[in-house]
């Protein structure tokens, strides 16, 4: 497919010169046609590649001392515009632009006598280029298209350099559209190629004669080859699709960051609120205590004094949890034992905690994120507090632990009524859950999260209540 | 006795820390307003300014900057204390900027902030 003008006959020169003619630019004939443009238009002639056909352009003498050029392309009806680059540092670089920053540069160069401008305008510093650059548009069936080229400094160009780089730019617009279109289709090719490529599903592609045309990353690595299946694409293919096991693993991954980003944006949103007032309440509180009252006055005070502590320390907690998301990745299990229980301190209010003893677990370093490790601790012992909730007896959580070397268990139980059958079995499934505000992630996220810093999670039996084991790796 | 400006719009903020410096028998005014905060810098010769960085109004950069008509930044690291929550990378840049002390809010040890308060000259 070819959209330039037909210069395969061999009369290419003449047809060349009418068209220049057209151009009414008497200047051509004198300059612009000589051995070099011909050899450049007759390459553009027989490229198939937009940036190929770019990058010639360099190897022109007359623009020789431009180090940079590049194509900003819009498809008329996109969301987007796109950069092609060629020479310099731009070479071959394909990369989307903003829509809003291509019409700005549109309409400016179609409103500018000459198409010169500078980068010491703040608007448009967003260009890759440095200093002065011209720029021409073209306006073609499917795309608008600007051309920009510089020499990457701050001189002007003079008016005889202006005049030729506008003159061959429309000359080059003979072939530019043909070039665009034949780029992007390729370019389209390759976004739908990278999406099959990364697709977690196993993915073929097949021919109507059942030869295999594409398979995707996916379908490499399942090993043996995947149940797949087949729908019919256009006459001649057919693409299979197949299964993933871990697919319901992977949404629950999913459903974890969201609800983690969520709550961070909600938290900041809560602290930044939050932590002045309670600023103001501590230190008029501290005045209040400083000055003469009566006892009962007095015990009031401090005990208001201890929960503005006790809130203070909560968002100060909850914020070292969610700045630590990419610092370190090991923790200090009494600490994090402790911060869960702050954190759960009235949901487990009423509930006998039988804990590890005194400082037994103190310096005790597992692998894994606090966040993380607070995270499968909460859930834990929010589950055992909800389910004790009926309970007839005096609800107890008992923490033992047992540790070794290498690693630490944690075993967790509480005297509710335990687990029937049928819910033992589904217990870790995600998205089941036996209370009616449950979403039914709760132990199988934790179990999860577990697994992901080198641990696990499990259901024991026992006489009494429901019992988990909690393995963590230890680090030190 | 020093004479010391607060300017900090959480009231109960404010109230508290002016009756603490002047228990401890200074002079102290307060104001919410970063725009009051500029003209009563203009009008009168404070010895300490503590500026919060959050205002209604402005910023509290936005009051250091406009001290700089009339204090060098020498006199300023002596005079001015900034008083925040958030001790991020560009309030500690700003604050190298104006060699000014940084108050972190909650203050861990009120004792040492009011120290910190009355320290300059």
């Amino acid at each position: 497919m070819f959209y330039g003008p037909d210069f395969t006959t061999n009369s290419w020169e003449n047809q060349a010169l009418i068209e220049l003619a057209d151009l009414s630019q008497p200047l051509f004939f004198g300059s612009l046609v000589d051995t070099d443009t011909k050899n450049y238009l007759s390459k553009l002639s027989s490229t198939i590649s937009l940036k190929s056909g770019l990058d010639g352009f360099f190897e022109l003498r007359r623009f020789k001392e431009f180090r940079i050029g590049f194509l900003l392309v819009h498809q008329k009806g996109e969301a987007q515009a796109w950069q092609i680059g060629a020479g310099g540092s731009q070479d071959g670089l394909t990369s989307s632009i903003d829509l809003e920053k291509f019409n700005s540069l549109y309409q400016a160069v179609k409103k500018s006598k000459n198409g010169q401008f500078t980068t010491q305008q703040s608007k448009w510093q967003w260009l890759p280029v440095g200093g002065v650059f011209l720029a021409e548009t073209f306006s073609f069936r499917r795309f608008n298209a600007i051309w920009v080229i510089s020499r990457q400094e701050f001189l002007p160009c003079s008016n005889e350099e202006v005049r030729e780089f506008r003159s061959f730019a429309k000359l080059l617009g003979l072939w530019l559209e043909g070039l665009i279109e034949v780029e992007f289709s390729d370019l389209r090719l390759a976004e739908i190629m990278w999406a099959l490529e990364h697709c977690p599903l196993p993915l073929a592609l097949q021919d109507s004669q059942g030869k295999a045309i594409f398979t995707n990353a996916a379908f490499v690595s399942s090993g043996p080859p995947p149940e797949l299946s087949w729908i019919p694409i256009g006459k001649n293919y057919e693409l299979g699709i197949g299964k993933r096991e871990d697919w319901d693993a992977t949404r629950i991954d999913v459903l974890h960051s969201h609800k983690i980003a969520l709550l961070g944006d909600l938290f900041n949103t809560l602290r930044h609120e939050l932590s002045n007032p309670l600023f103001g309440l501590g230190l008029a509180c501290e005045l209040l205590l400083g000055t003469e009252s009566p006892d009962d006055v007095s015990i009031v005070l401090s005990e208001i004094k201890k929960n503005i502590l006790r809130s203070q320390l909560i968002i100060s907690n909850l914020s070292k949890l969610y700045s630590e998301e990419h610092t370190t990745n090991s923790c200090d299990l009494g600490q994090a034992l402790e911060e869960t229980l702050t954190l759960a301190k009235s949901e487990l209010k009423t509930i006998r905690k039988v804990l590890p003893s005194n400082g037994s677990l103190e310096g005790i370093i597992v692998e894994g994120r606090p966040l993380l490790v607070v995270q499968i601790l909460f859930n834990l012992l929010i589950n055992s507090s909800q389910a004790m909730r009926d309970s007839t007896q005096t609800p107890e959580i008992r923490i033992e632990e047992n540790i070794q070397t290498n690693s630490v268990e944690l075993i967790i139980r509480d005297n509710g009524p335990g687990l029937p059958p049928l819910i033992k079995e589904n217990l870790f499934r995600p998205f089941y859950t036996t209370k009616q505000k449950g979403h039914g992630l709760g132990l199988a996220l934790s179990r999860d999260l577990a697994l992901k810093i080198g641990g696990d999670l499990n259901y024991i039996e026992s006489p009494v209540g429901a019992t988990f084991r909690l393995q963590l790796k230890r680090v030190l | 006795m020093s004479k010391i400006l607060i300017i900090e719009d959480e009231i109960l903020i404010a109230q508290s820390l002016r009756k603490f410096l002047e228990k401890k028998g200074h002079s102290v005014e307060t104001t919410e307003s970063g725009h009051e905060a500029i003209s009563l810098i203009a009008q009168n010769d404070y010895d300490r300014i503590v500026c919060d960085l959050m205002l209604q109004d402005i910023s509290g950069f936005d009051v250091l900057e406009e001290s700089k008509r009339r204090y060098s930044i020498e006199e300023m690291s002596k005079i001015f204390i900034i008083m925040t929550a958030y001790n991020s990378p560009q309030v500690l840049e700003k604050a190298r900027e104006y060699k000014c002390e940084i108050l972190n809010k909650p203050f861990e040890d009120l004792r040492a902030a009011m120290e910190k308060i009355e320290g300059g000259e």
